[in-house]
């Protein structure tokens, strides 16, 4: 757990950053306001956060440290008020080789939104979908290292502590602060969830090859691992959370063709579980693909479309989840007013459940450092990631000023 | 995206490198581009821009970035960092690009937010560069065989001989029906353009200013870029030019473009 004293230890570590003069110092962040409220009766907010970031960077040489800290006010998520140490490392860079150790988000693959081969950091849903993508990873405990070659780059890492993703939980009937806690059986008691003890023995340690030329840009990957999203364990005393090692063999790549960008994305998880009618857990190898495609037709007009494909090998039909879970996205984003004005819109459908998930915006530059934006999030559908929010969809808006 | 193209609007204006020569009054058009297109412009360029974006009102925005090419024969590799406003402050922009003309360039964009370098495409070009008077295509490079020239008569401008060409691209759905620009015989710069929309009216005009010699290469301080249709300009400014530094190869690799600074 981050302590308010970590986090002031990083802002000292941000206002020494800006009195040196040995090094080169760089200060800067961002002050926003997000405020949404729920479209159907009884209009319930659905976000409520004001938050300062503070991001530094103080370089030496090949060698430079880097903290961000957030400052957040949230009106519904109370365990969000406070100050968050996000990232927080240092860094060394020579001519074949970089390296980076302390807390920071690594990303992996080449998927919007859906995530595949993209299992390094875990994502945080305290809020769900009232964030935006970029802003749901959880920096990991990690060193990082990488080998630079011409055209290839070797990237190992090797996290030694387990951070899992961050899932809001409430039990069915019952009244929650959060309208974006997912809820669990009503009588059913949830237990702590069962992490993996920290021990050298449980660290996660990863590798990924990547290959970029003119014509392709392809990477392949293996991450031992723990899934960062517990398992239900259905018990007579209730339902246990468990997080269980996972295995995650991927490949990814992009394809340029003239105005498009092929995508594709492909893993397999040895060690996935999944749950069963009965409430049993069972271990199966599962896939998971997605292929996207990326349009650049012009005129500042951007379009991308993806199918994702999550698949469970050697189905049992007392499986509670599908054989198939499809999804399917769609993203259209125009600029205009000398990019002033950004419109976009983005949809998610799931064919499963036959849910939706609709955002639309559009984010006006007011100055270079002021933006204001304004949309909609729309949901409907009968269950799965995005239809069990159905009644959360809402209108928001949000204020920026960038420093 | 290549920074550094002697073709481009911008291009030239960055950094316009010549060596003296004699008139070239009895080549042809297309000589006399191939020259421009092939004078010494350094191996390495590192170079700090400016934009001022003004509308119709004068009301300004700013653009500030850090650019670094490199050429590899008639190809090159551009590297781009952002770091004014603040909202886009970080980001990074990878280019390779070629001399062939049927060839697009290779690109990468870097998010601060998304951590990751994304594969763009580079055949998309006549988007506007960062909200700017200028699409991707006039800061990149542009083959000379991509366009019929034309010397339409040789002018002083502000005492220097310019040669007045117009060149029409061969492609007749690009950006622009025609472009006439007034080039510095003893430079080789470009001193100023007109740029013609499909229908055949005036688009843009282009105006440098402050052309000086650094390192023994030509670079010009100012560029103004205006849309005369939509009342609107661009004041491109270049400082801290340098030249032949050694720019490591790395540089340009797709790793440390997402290192998220030219380290």
């Amino acid at each position: 757990m981050i302590t308010a004293r970590t986090v002031a230890a990083a802002l000292a570590f941000l206002v020494v950053c800006s009195t040196l003069t040995v090094a080169e110092t760089d200060i800067r962040g961002f002050v926003d306001t997000y405020q949404s409220i729920g479209i159907e009766q009884p209009h319930r907010y659905m976000g409520s956060r004001t938050r300062l970031r503070l991001e530094g960077d103080l370089t030496c040489g090949d060698a430079w440290a880097f903290a961000s800290v957030n400052a957040v006010y949230n009106g519904i998520v109370e365990e969000e008020t406070g100050l968050h140490l996000r990232e927080a490392y240092v860094a060394w860079a020579g001519d074949r080789f970089d390296f980076r150790a302390g807390n920071q988000i690594i990303i992996w693959g080449r998927s919007e939104g859906l995530y595949v081969t993209d299992n390094v950091s875990p994502k945080d849903y305290s809020e769900a979908l009232a964030r935006d993508f970029d802003d749901l990873r959880i920096p990991v405990t990690a060193f990082r290292g990488r080998l630079l070659l011409d055209m290839v780059t070797v990237e190992l890492v090797y996290l030694p502590l387990f951070t899992p993703a961050v899932i809001p939980y409430t039990q069915e009937g019952a009244e929650s602060d959060n309208p974006w806690a997912i809820e669990l059986p009503a009588g059913m008691p949830l237990h702590e969830t069962e992490s993996p003890a920290t021990r050298a023995g449980n660290a996660e340690i990863g590798a990924r090859v990547s290959l970029n030329t003119s014509a392709l840009d392809i990477a392949l990957s293996g991450l031992y691992t723990w899934n960062d999203i517990p398992v239900m364990h259905l018990g007579a005393d209730g339902i246990t959370p468990r997080h269980h090692r996972l295995t995650v063999w991927g490949i990814d790549a992009s394809l340029p063709v003239w105005i498009f960008v092929f995508r594709g994305e492909a893993a397999l998880r040895q060690g996935d579980r999944f749950t069963m009618q009965s409430g049993a857990v069972t271990k199966k190898t599962g896939t998971v693909g997605l292929l996207g495609i990326d349009v650049s037709p012009g005129n500042e007009w951007t379009l991308s479309a993806q199918a994702y494909d999550r698949y469970i090998p050697g189905y049992d039909d007392v499986c509670t989840e599908p054989r198939h879970d499809v999804y399917a996205t769609l993203r259209i984003a125009k600029n205009v007013l000398r990019s002033t004005l950004s419109l976009s819109a983005m949809a998610f459908y799931g064919f499963e459940y036959r849910e939706t998930y609709c955002r639309m915006s559009a984010t006006y530059a007011l100055t270079d450092a002021a933006s204001v934006a304004a949309g909609v999030d729309l949901f409907d559908g009968n269950g799965g990631s995005f239809g069990m929010y159905s009644g959360n969809s809402a209108g928001f808006i949000e204020c920026k000023y960038n420093f | 995206m290549p920074v550094v193209q002697k073709r481009s609007i911008i291009g030239p204006a960055l950094l316009s490198m010549a060596v003296a020569f004699s008139c070239f009054a009895q080549e042809s058009a297309r000589d006399i581009m191939l020259k421009i297109d092939d004078r010494p412009d350094g191996n390495d360029r590192t170079m700090t821009m400016t934009m001022r974006l003004v509308n119709k009102r004068g009301k300004e925005r700013l653009r500030k970035m850090k650019l670094f090419s490199k050429d590899y024969g008639k190809d090159d590799k551009s590297l781009f960092y952002f770091d004014y406003p603040g909202d886009v402050k970080g980001t990074g922009f990878l280019s390779w690009g070629y001399d062939n003309p049927d060839r697009d360039d290779d690109r990468w964009l870097y998010l601060p937010a998304l951590k990751r370098a994304k594969r763009i495409s580079g055949a998309s070009k006549n988007d506007s560069f960062m909200g700017s008077d200028m699409t991707y295509d006039d800061m990149g490079n542009r083959s000379v065989d991509e366009d019929e020239h034309r010397l339409l008569r040789e002018e002083t401008v502000e005492g220097h001989s310019c040669w007045v060409i117009e060149s029409v691209p061969k492609d007749k759905k690009y950006q622009y029906s025609k472009v006439v620009q007034w080039y510095r015989k003893d430079a080789l710069v470009s001193l100023k353009g007109e740029f013609y929309d499909r229908q055949g009216k005036l688009l843009k005009t282009m105006q440098r200013s402050g052309i000086e010699k650094i390192d023994g290469y030509w670079v010009t301080r100012t560029t103004v870029v205006e849309n005369v249709q939509s009342i609107h300009k661009t004041i491109v400014e270049i400082t801290g030019a340098q030249f032949d530094s050694g720019l490591d190869d790395g540089l340009f690799r797709v790793a440390t473009l997402e290192r998220g600074k030219p380290q």
